[in-house]
């Protein structure tokens, strides 16, 4: 519909704009200076916003110009606005904003520290006084920004006094709210069509609500249609994990203590659901007597850090599972012998997260080892690794393998205030046609999902299960589409709405309206934070060139299990996306050798249980990460706890050889 | 600056800045709708169209050089019968590039192709380009979606096919 009335509309007297933003981190505004006097032309800042200077985002918010203050580096300053784009962006080079940099006393000054969130069972200081030794290290997540080419549109226009919007957003809702506060408008009043979008790092999740309400308030300013773009990257919180365990007699670990640090950038968003994302993640799968996680919160300068891709779960499962590869490897022992060995179905880690029994995990990791060769791979490499000299230019590459598994969840964590308002709701219309309500974009791939779901349970042609008029007049509030398009929990509501509708069918006269929110979906199926229905086990070899000092990744093997799925084929493509996708983010390059193998070996099969299925995206980047790290460490006889690789990194841990 | 040059397969007359990109011209002009990569500088690769058969990308390529050109964009590309082959060949071998990439790639794919056709045409068959050219011509595209072996085998489906039209030109 939006594409429609857009079409009709007369583009001819569009407006095009763009944000002006702050090129320092911190600091004061001390004056902005015009363009030149042109009627074309006009400027929005904050003195403009006729409604809340603010973005809200439940219980946090942020403002939307900078007032006079600067917080973060990217921070929206002013707005401008003209006939075309080209000449906009010549024209915005004549605006000068004068800053003032904050002194370094200030600087250090404004950053917050929050007080820290802990989980623990175990007497943890009883049980590291009885151990034999102690394993410490540190592990740094440094992946930060998602690509900058990744432009958000979003046109707005005036129709009957109701002001439309059309973007693409991870969260309709949210635009609206926004939209009416900073416009001062009612909500009713703001109409939200998203478009189609892909937004693999969640960059559609906030960055369209500050752009809206940009364009609305040009909008209501000049009565045109305005279009406003902008490219600024989504921002993720760098995590520094430190890991100390404590060992028996025999290496094996008895208790461990995490803590792990997360800078949320200017203005921290969704921390409560943070920590637990965080917590799912750190919580090892081997058994303990004793654990003590602490998650640390600071604000910085940064831009306001939210969602990418998850929250914090793949940088905390990366350090737990190359924590497991790096005490293998303190205990001389090989790594997926060693997990075999220890991962079992701890009772203390049922409160956070809820998995598959442990022994497919075991069956896992026995299949992807015996296809990969991993134990005569590891012993080779091994072998490379404790000779006098291990890396030399001559034989100009030094090779490694690395395995890592894990769990992968979705959705928020169960007593989430996000499932609160989350809604999807059904109707049978008298055609034998199903119509979905969810803000959830209809391209989206849980779409085949759901559409799989109604056809199963209604027995309804999937051609006739259709999507509702998406606009914010017609939907209803799923809340926002993240954390791997929250798969479980969004199938579980459709499952119940089909249940509704089941139960009045062909008893009551069509058309049958069934609506489910997250919360009562969700009620009574588990008692853990999180529940899994997946295991996951990757293994990467790859090689280092000394002289090049690129790392290249030789071969990936992984093995899925999930508990139910229909899609087996999409999940192994999209498996694949996400292993390229996070080898590049790790700064790790996949080779093509002419007439070799094919690079990866990817398998995936359903255990055929009746539950929901659970996504292992945020898991797998872990697994990728994890792999990479206890893969280098083997070719560079080196603790490689820092991802992306650096070539620093690497330069640095052949000094320390040589 | 007046252009004619041919968009889509439709003669269009222009007047624009001679050195607006291409890329502008289609979103603000023409208004192609799959058209939404404002990077300028050629970095991200999400631009790609086919200019007289050979991909470019449209951010580099300045309005004065559309004189009397061929623009295909993926849009004019999908109402081809050659996309077929192309999305067979996807289906085919189970790899199909992320919703970032998609027009790029395929276009990408699409000029590949055509050189099969041209060397289908002439004296010599074996112009197919080897697998490393084929690496090398999809790395305009930045996107680290597929792997070099996803690629190759996608070609080798799509050359199948087109070979099969024994078709000479659009």
């Amino acid at each position: 519909m939006a594409d429609k009335l857009n079409k009709n509309l007369d583009t001819g007297d569009t407006l095009y704009g763009i944000v002006i933003r702050s090129t320092i981190e911190n600091g004061t505004i001390l004056g902005i200076t015009s363009p030149k006097q042109d009627e074309r032309f006009f400027m929005i800042g904050p003195e403009d916003v006729p409604g809340g200077n603010r973005v809200a985002v439940y219980d946090d918010e942020f403002p939307l110009f900078a007032s006079s203050e600067i917080s973060y580096r990217g921070q929206p300053i002013v707005a401008l606005f003209g006939p075309d784009m080209e000449t906009v962006e010549i024209k915005s080079r004549e605006i000068e904003i004068d800053f003032q940099l904050a002194t370094e006393a200030a600087n250090h000054d404004l950053k917050h520290v929050h007080s820290p969130i802990s989980y623990s069972w175990g007497s943890i200081q009883e049980v590291f006084d009885q151990s034999e030794s102690s394993f410490e290290r540190t592990y740094v997540d440094r992946r930060v920004w998602t690509r900058e080419d990744t432009v958000t549109r979003v046109i707005s226009w005036l129709d009957n006094n109701q002001l439309h919007i059309e973007a693409p957003t991870q969260w309709p809702f949210h635009v609206r709210d926004t939209v009416a506060e900073a416009c001062g408008r009612t909500k009713k009043s703001v109409v939200i069509s998203p478009s189609s979008h892909f937004s693999p790092k969640d960059e559609k999740l906030l960055i369209p609500s500050v752009l809206a309400a940009i364009a609305g308030i040009a909008t209501i300013k000049t009565g045109q249609r305005v279009e406003i773009g902008s490219r600024f990257p989504t921002y993720r919180s760098p995590l520094t994990i430190s890991r100390k365990t404590a060992l028996d007699a025999q290496g094996s670990p008895i208790a461990e203590e995490v803590e792990a640090v997360v800078d949320q950038g200017a203005f921290p968003l969704f921390t409560a659901e943070l920590f637990k994302q965080i917590l799912a993640g750190l919580v090892p799968l081997y058994d303990l007597k004793a654990f003590s996680s602490t998650v640390r919160i600071v604000e910085s300068h940064n831009p306001p850090s939210h969602f990418f891709g998850d929250l914090g779960y793949s940088s905390a499962l990366y350090s737990t599972e190359a924590h497991a590869s790096a005490l293998a490897r303190n205990k001389q022992s090989n790594p997926s012998n060693w997990r075999i060995k220890h991962y079992v179905d701890g009772t203390n880690r049922l409160e956070v997260l809820e998995t598959l029994p442990s022994n497919k995990l075991r069956d896992l990791i026995e299949e992807t080892c015996a296809i990969s060769d991993f134990a005569r791979h590891h012993s080779v490499y091994e072998l490379q690794r404790k000779t006098k000299k291990s890396i030399s230019t001559f034989l100009n590459y030094s090779r490694g393998i690395g395995i890592s598994c894990g769990a992968g969840i979705s959705g928020f964590s169960l007593d989430s205030p996000l499932n609160t308002a989350a809604k999807i709701s059904i109707t049978l219309n008298t055609n034998n046609k199903i119509e979905i309500n969810s803000s959830f974009h209809a391209s989206r791939k849980i779409s085949t999902l759901w559409r799989a779901t109604i056809a199963n349970e209604l027995s309804i042609e999937r051609e006739n299960i259709l999507f509702i008029e998406p606009n914010t007049d017609q939907m209803v509030d799923t809340g926002p589409d993240v954390l791997s398009l929250d798969v479980e929990r969004s199938v579980m509501m459709i499952q119940q709405c089909c249940d509704g509708i089941k139960s009045k069918r062909f008893k009551e006269p069509l058309p049958i309206t069934e609506s489910a929110t997250a919360k009562s979906a969700l009620s009574g199926t588990s008692k853990a934070m999180f529940s899994s229905k997946n295991w996951g086990c990757l293994i990467i070899e790859l090689e280092v060139n000394t002289i090049t000092l690129e790392v290249q990744v030789r071969r990936v093997w992984g093995r899925f299990s999930f508990s139910n799925t229909t899609e087996i084929n999409r999940l192994r493509v999209k498996f694949r996306h996400i292993i390229n996708t996070s080898l590049s983010e790790c700064n790790v390059i996949p080779i093509h050798r002419e007439g070799g193998p094919p690079l990866m070996d990817i398998q995936v099969n359903t255990l055929g249980s009746n539950s929901s299925p659970s996504s292992a995206t945020s898991a797998l980047r872990a697994m990728v990460m994890a792999s990479c790290a206890a893969a280098l460490s083997q070719a560079l006889n080196c603790d490689a706890t820092a991802m992306p690789i650096t070539s620093e990194d690497i330069i640095g841990y052949l000094r320390r050889e040589e | 600056m007046k252009i004619n040059c041919t968009i889509d397969n439709k003669s269009i007359s222009l007047t624009v800045n001679s050195n607006k990109p291409l890329n502008l011209i289609l979103m603000e002009d023409v208004e192609a709708p799959n058209m939404d990569a404002r990077c300028r500088d050629g970095f991200c690769g999400n631009c790609v169209v086919l200019l007289n058969d050979e991909a470019v990308l449209s951010c580099l390529i300045p309005a004065f050089k559309l004189k009397g050109a061929r623009v295909l964009t993926f849009d004019g590309f999908k109402r081809t019968r050659f996309w077929h082959d192309l999305e067979r060949a996807y289906e085919d071998t189970g790899s199909h590039p992320c919703p970032h990439c998609y027009a790029s790639k395929t276009l990408i794919f699409e000029a590949l192709l055509q050189t099969i056709v041209k060397s289908d045409e002439g004296p010599s068959r074996d112009e197919e380009p080897s697998e490393e050219t084929i690496v090398e011509e999809i790395a305009l595209n930045r996107c680290p979606c597929l792997d070099a072996h996803e690629m190759i085998d996608i070609f080798k489906a799509a050359a199948t096919y087109r070979r099969r039209r024994r078709v000479r030109r659009y």
